[in-house]
């Protein structure tokens, strides 16, 4: 196992010992044996949280952006400079090969980041491009800085300007003696941002960081907490939500981007793309499936938990299971699955994640979840909602620009 | 003991794993079965003999991956001692000093990879897809008898129907690159993912085991495929080291077959199969014993089979024509090693994980190819690819403790020497140097920890186990002898031209290693002929 | 408002007869040839002055004249033999057997060598004999898509499977048996001479990655056979020279000099024309490709246009050339060792079966053989025309000499082989070095640069069983691509490489049939 340049650190602050695998390297699943103060570090304040297992590429050249925006369901020719934007791209057949981001550090020069190794994907489609693919997602390190205080935290550390830099947008700036670029992203559907850093920097980045966040309530923060916002948030998780089209036995396990609910991503109308014909075939004829969020009825849920004397139990983490979705009490008509899930603590709902027939994905949907209650299957009322059930204002507000 | 009067329902010539599977599902059914084994020892070429005072070799066949899950459940063999030792690993030393290990961790892999090519190491899962879906075609014909193209009896067209059906369903893309998998040589088929001659040295070699073919000759492809049947079954790292060596599956079905009411006598050499008016009634051994029964199975070869147990002049002369044809000529040898301690790779000394799995000397292509061009020509090569094990590392019963057995899977010694192959006790000792040098290129301490060394060449593997110019699988498994054609176009579903006469081993369909299928598919079509 | 209904890229043999063809069927039809002659492969070529080639490639029995009977050839100055040309299959102790149309007169020949292998050969004879129909027969007509054929395909291949069994139980099961086995052991299963053994094997080894070791060469052997019927008069450049008649006169405008750099695409991805090196767009709404499948769609089309699963089925097609051309002005008749009854204007090397494997041997390694193997043709016994009065051209197609040779084709690489290769024709005759006016040497390189032939391949693609069910790729396996207007004509389409007109035919037949 690979172990990140933050590593150190995280030894010292992982009492808890709950560690994961994360893309071959350690990763922290909580820091404390129960993760609830990370989770409301991310929502009341700050934490801080190691991504550098993410696989990170640079595409740099005269026709780096033509290059991407042949791999990508996005026009990327069109992304200006500074900006990042969120997308997935397809094979062929316009099902997903992964998602992630692309940012425009220059005119010829993007820094792509991914869920799973896409070099391979990537360097299919370098013919008659002047343009140069280098993975270097083992020189560069990262951090997500995420939560309400993030923005004081940074500010403390660096130079950037960050009261104007807005949702999505990405800046170079500079720490100390060295240099990190920030984007205003994040996996937390929080005000945020990832930090990428050279591996050299990477523990003086970690230290100036946690230093600054002292008076800002920051906190490290492990992957159970950032599960648990991240359904929040409505963002799909790759191997959990859906898989990559390249990998998979059968057709039914591979999606479209209509189908996880990023048609917003795809842009059909500009030169071929991968996947362009079949994506504008589902465009036009509808798709299967869609992805929608679930709002599991709570009295339900305690009413059904009362029949046996208990009080309503629901999973500490955010789980990842499959669980059936039916169109009725009866069971009879099962219309998809739940992939993901936690009890929101914010919001103080019990959510899901899942995949239904498209005929039920209108908001407001009344739909039947499976639970399971001392050892016997039953179903409770379910609201489908879009997926995404938190969105502060915080998260894309600019102070300096307002 | 039989008193020689006993007439028997079954009698199985030759006590291979598929002749004591062929029995052991003919026990079951009720047959009263007697199993005749030439050697002391059951088993075949999938054997275990302590060849040394405390040290035990899977003498021939030394890895198990193939054999159908759906036989060990049918015979309840892991009652009956099978259990198999999952191997970890797959590494290859390289001659620079570098090596490469392959694990059942796909990250872990992945950055072992990526030291040669990323996209090689990324592009992996894709592979491994492809052949998944392949092997699930494959396996809708290897568990299966194999229909006769050129036959129209019911039977056969319904099999063809399930065929072409299997081929349908395959879709356009599948359908071409099964095309592919059937007649391209293994570096070509690995060519279209892979760039790395250094992951495809190790890669291809699956491709050519026991087989007189190169990693670049045509047809040689598929089987790659068996890397991936396993675990179509569900029966997940099915690549292992059968407990107690490669016997200890022989013995489970040895003791499956016995559980089931079936006899089995060793040293009892079959000399001919009793053939009267183009029907057998029974068998009659060396020492002159006759043993009478309604069907004789023979595990043997093709060619003991017909030319030697019934005999030229029973059978037709076309039929002897192609038993002729069916080629076998071995191309590997065995080199088995008792060690003092420990063998250390100088690229990565210890006795880790690395080194509990399978060991690989195919440093590139180019090597695996150079090392066949010289076996073309009828010599063995002097810079061979091995396949060695050191089983003794995950098996502690195989050694003393502190000492390891090395089995070292040699190819290309072909029994063909340009000096013939009865030229081969003259060379044996040879193609041993040829093989521990090679070795000791990996593992500098090698040649001052050997206390014993075995060596078989294609000619001892024919001299002591009966197979045919040492051919491991009993014939070639080249597409022509294959399916409908194995070991006769016409007689490919376990019948012979004798009538009672039946075969159950590696020459019959789906063909060799050690699989099982042979002795079930035989057993089963012999139940299902005589149900009515 | 495009001049033109479609162009045709690439003036080999089989662009002329696609366009010939579509024009003939009334549409305005431009080919466009990068070279200052169109014929390609089959083009003749002055390689010194006053010595002329019949053509790159020697053997035009395969060429299916009855696929382009309409164009009435000749009327246009075609001459056909009828029947296969003989060849002289030399060995290196001198003696030679000389392999007619006629299997008995071969056999004679045979007879004086080995009376054995005579009576073998009869066998041989009839074996492929009974097969050739039948399988010339589906190298002829269009492939139905496997593995699920049309409607109509469907009853074409229940056809075919019929025709095979038609043929009786022993011979369809005989065709299965050989068709995976190497040369080495199906010839060995028949014949004891060895030269004769290599040299039956040569033509089926001919720009094959394949030694006759390699499974499924007896394929390539039974397909040679089974379309080796009938040799033109004059060479591929002959043919050639019909074909360039017969288009120009139903029309069709040939533009020699250009070469086409891209092709133009609508916003809808569909063929709008061709641009060339000059700058110059040529307008039409079809384009007819005779040129590789990877210069269509891996230089002359962009990766986004072309697609992801295009690209890479595309990219893993194999076109390993192995093959190099040797020209040689001699200035004198050649004078061959062996006593032969005809003047020798085919024949080949390979003394052993093992001789044409170490041949191949080398290339594996990215080296050329020491010992290269070749088939010869001396058009000047037939066409006096091409030398001198007295003089004579031999032409050679010598293996195996890779396309990506360790440390590159330099010219004194180039030269060392060709030494090797004039070595091993003067091991078989007479006062061959001292004749020799000049000689010309084409490696698998040169033959790329100068044919556009991907990696020097004189087919386009191999001549493996993959690549020739559903040739080049399954997207494209009619002839139509998945591009709207375009088409593939040339030998990287069913039924392949070589003279043989039948893709051309085949592909102005898909169009026309739109």
């Amino acid at each position: 196992m690979l172990k990140t340049p933050f590593f150190p650190r995280q030894l010292a602050l992982c009492e808890s010992m709950s560690w994961k695998e994360w893309s071959g390297y350690h990763a922290v699943s909580s820091y404390l044996v129960l993760h609830d103060a990370e989770y409301f570090a991310f929502r009341n304040a700050a934490g801080l949280l190691d991504v550098t297992p993410l696989f990170k590429y640079r595409v740099r050249g005269k026709d780096a952006a033509d290059y991407l925006a042949q791999i990508m369901v996005k026009d990327i020719t069109r992304l200006t400079v500074g900006r990042v934007t969120y997308l997935c791209w397809c094979n062929h057949e316009g099902k997903v090969v992964d998602d992630g981001t692309v940012m425009r550090r220059g005119e010829e020069d993007f820094f792509v980041t991914t869920a799973d190794p896409c070099f391979s994907w990537f360097s299919r489609f370098l013919r008659g491009y002047d343009v140069t693919l280098e993975d270097v997602s083992e020189q560069v390190a990262a951090v997500a800085l995420q939560g309400p205080t993030s923005r004081d935290v940074l500010k403390q550390v660096c130079d950037a300007d960050l009261d104007t830099l807005k949702f999505f947008r990405t800046t170079k700036a500079r720490l100390d003696d060295f240099a990190v670029w920030i984007s205003r992203t994040g996996y937390t559907g929080d005000l945020g941002y990832e930090i990428w850093v050279e591996n050299e920097h990477a523990l003086k980045l970690w230290d100036a960081l946690m230093a600054a966040g002292r008076n800002y309530a920051l906190r490290p923060a492990g992957l159970d907490a950032l599960d648990q916002c991240r359904v929040e948030a409505g963002l799909i998780l790759k191997n959990v939500d859906y898989y990559n089209a390249l990998h998979v036995l059968i057709e039914d396990r591979k999606s479209s981007p209509y189908e996880l609910s990023l048609g917003w991503t795809v842009q059909l109308d500009r030169a071929p793309f991968n996947g362009q014909k079949a994506l504008r075939h589902e465009k036009e004829n509808g798709s299967q499936w869609a992805f929608v969020g679930l709002d599991i009825d709570w009295p339900e849920t305690e009413a059904l938990y009362a029949r046996y004397g208990l009080p309503p139990e629901v999973p500490h983490t955010a789980w990842r299971l499959s669980i059936p979705v039916y169109s009725d009490a009866s069971r009879e008509k099962q219309i998809g699955y739940a992939t993901s899930g936690t009890w929101s603590p914010i919001l103080k709902k019990n959510i899901a994640l899942a995949t239904i027939r498209a005929d039920y994905q209108e908001i407001g949907t009344e739909v039947q979840f499976e639970m399971t209650v001392e050892h016997t299957r039953h179903t409770v009322m379910a609201t489908v909602h879009k997926p995404q059930f938190f969105n502060p204002k915080r998260k894309t507000s600019t102070p300096g620009s307002q | 003991m039989n008193n020689g009067a006993k007439k028997y329902d079954v009698v199985v010539v030759g006590g291979g794993h598929n002749g004591l599977i062929c029995a052991a599902y003919l026990a079951k059914a009720g047959r009263s079965v007697l199993v005749l084994e030439r050697r002391h020892v059951l088993g075949g070429a999938a054997v275990s003999e302590e060849l040394y005072p405390g040290f035990t070799f899977s003498v021939a066949s030394y890895v198990v991956s193939l054999f159908r899950p759906h036989i060990i459940r049918e015979l309840e063999l892991a009652r009956h001692g099978y259990e198999i030792i999952p191997m970890d690993c797959s590494f290859l030393p390289l001659p620079d000093g570098d090596s490469l290990a392959r694990w059942a961790d796909g990250n872990r892999s992945r950055r072992e990879i990526q030291r040669f090519s990323k996209k090689d190491a990324e592009v992996y899962p894709e592979f491994s897809r492809v052949m998944t879906l392949m092997g699930k075609f494959a396996k809708q014909i290897i568990d299966h008898p194999a229909p006769d193209i050129a036959s129209l009896k019911l039977k056969d067209l319904l099999g063809m129907t399930r065929i072409g059906k299997a081929f349908r369903s395959l879709g356009p893309d599948l359908f071409h690159l099964n095309l592919k998998l059937l007649t391209l040589s293994a570096v070509d088929f690995l060519d279209l993912w892979f760039e790395s001659e250094i992951l495809k040295g190790p890669m291809s070699a699956s491709g050519i085991i026991g087989t007189f073919k190169g990693v670049r000759s045509p047809g040689t492809a598929y089987v790659l495929l068996h890397h991936y049947m396993g675990e179509l079954d569900g029966a997940f790292r099915s690549w292992g080291f059968s407990k107690g060596g490669t016997g200890g599956v022989s013995m489970a079905c040895a003791r499956a077959a016995q559980s089931y009411g079936a006899e089995i006598r060793t040293s009892a050499p079959v000399m001919t199969v009793i053939v009267k008016n183009g029907r057998t009634d029974g068998v009659v051994l060396e020492d002159g014993e006759e043993i009478a029964a309604d069907l004789v199975v023979s595990n043997l070869d093709p060619r003991r089979t017909y030319l030697s147990l019934v005999g030229e002049e029973h059978l037709d002369g076309d039929v002897v024509k192609e038993i002729n044809r069916f080629k076998y000529r071995g191309s590997s040898g065995k080199v088995n090693l008792a060690l003092d301690r420990v063998p250390e790779f100088a690229c990565r000394p210890g006795d880790g994980d690395h080194i509990r799995g399978d060991i690989a000397i195919a440093p590139n292509v180019d090597y695996m190819e150079r090392a066949y061009d010289e076996a073309k020509y009828g010599a063995f090569s002097q810079r061979p690819f091995i396949n060695a094990v050191i089983p003794s590392l995950t098996d502690p019963t195989l050694a003393p403790p502190g000492k390891h057995v090395l089995s070292c899977f040699v190819q290309y010694a072909p029994y063909h020497l340009k000096e013939g192959a009865e030229d081969w006790p003259n060379q044996r000792e040879a193609f041993g140097d040829a093989v521990v040098d090679t070795m000791a290129e990996y593992i500098p301490g090698l040649k001052d920890i050997i206390l014993y060394r075995q060596v078989l060449t294609p000619w001892d593997l024919e001299q002591q186990m009966g197979l045919t110019e040492g051919n491991i699988f009993q014939g070639e498994l080249s597409l022509e002898q294959l399916l409908f054609q194995r070991p006769l176009a016409g007689f490919a579903q376990y019948k012979t031209p004798i009538h009672n006469l039946w075969m159950c081993g590696s020459g019959t369909h789906p063909g060799g290693g050690v699989m099982g299928s042979g002795g079930e598919l035989a057993a089963k079509s012999i139940l299902r002929g005589k149900a009515g | 408002m495009a001049n033109y209904d479609a162009i045709v890229i690439g003036g080999g043999h089989n662009g002329l007869t696609a366009a010939a063809l579509l024009a003939q069927a009334g549409r305005r039809v431009v080919v466009v040839e990068k070279n200052d002659a169109v014929g390609g492969l089959a083009m003749a070529e002055e390689f010194h002055p006053g010595y002329r080639t019949a053509g790159l490639l020697h053997d035009t029995g395969g060429a299916r004249l009855k696929l382009i009977e309409k164009l009435n050839l000749p009327s246009r100055g075609l001459q056909t033999t009828g029947k296969r040309a003989p060849v002289t299959l030399l060995s290196d102790d001198g003696r030679a057997i000389t392999l007619q149309a006629d299997a008995e007169a071969s056999a004679r020949s045979i007879e004086k060598i080995s009376a054995k292998d005579a009576q073998a050969y009869r066998q041989y004879r009839a074996l492929v004999d009974t097969i050739g129909p039948w399988l010339g027969k589906l190298f002829s007509e269009p492939q139905p898509s496997l593995p699920s054929p049309g409607p109509g395909e469907m009853l074409r291949l229940l056809g075919s499977g019929l025709g095979l069994r038609r043929m009786g139980r022993k011979t369809m099961q005989e065709f299965l048996k050989i068709v995976p086995m190497c040369l080495a052991d199906f010839l060995d299963e028949y014949f004891e001479t060895d030269f004769l053994k290599a040299g039956l094997a040569v033509p089926a080894l001919l720009s094959s990655f394949n030694g006759p070791w390699s499974s499924f060469t007896t394929f390539n052997l039974l397909l040679w056979e089974a379309t080796s019927t009938d040799q033109v008069k004059g060479g591929p450049a002959a043919l050639a020279a019909a074909l360039e008649k017969a288009a120009q006169s139903h029309g069709v405008e040939i533009r020699t000099g250009a070469e086409v750099t891209s092709l133009m695409l609508s916003d809808s991805g569909a063929v709008q024309g061709a641009r060339l090196v000059s700058g110059e767009q040529i307008e039409a709404p079809l384009a007819a490709a005779a040129c590789t499948p990877k210069e269509v769609f891996l230089n002359l089309l962009k990766s986004r246009d072309v697609g992801p699963k295009l690209e890479t089925a595309i990219t893993h097609l194999r076109c390993r050339g192995v093959t190099a051309k040797v020209n040689l002005a001699l200035n004198q008749k050649i004078q061959w060792k062996a006593e032969t009854e005809h003047p020798v204007e085919f024949a080949r090397t390979g003394n052993t079966i093992d001789e044409i494997e170490r041949a191949f041997d080398a290339v594996k390694y990215r080296r050329f053989s020491e010992t290269p193997v070749l088939d010869i043709f001396v058009p000047t016994v037939s066409n006096s025309d091409l030398a001198p009065e007295g003089h004579e051209v031999v032409s050679i197609l010598a293996q195996f000499a890779p396309y990506d040779r360790e440390g590159g084709w330099t010219d004194a690489a180039r030269e060392d082989f060709a030494d090797r290769v004039v070595a091993r024709l003067a091991e078989h005759t007479i006062d061959l070095e001292s004749s020799i006016v000049a000689r010309h040497v084409s490696t698998p390189k040169d033959l790329e640069a100068q044919f556009n032939l991907t990696g020097g391949h004189l087919f386009h693609a191999e001549h493996a069983l993959d690549q020739l069910l559903g040739r080049p790729v399954h997207a494209c396996a009619g002839y139509k691509t998945p591009i709207p207007g375009l088409y593939l004509c040339g030998s990287g389409s069913h039924p392949g490489g070589g003279i043989t007109c039948a893709p051309g035919a085949l592909a102005a037949g898909a169009i026309l049939s739109k």
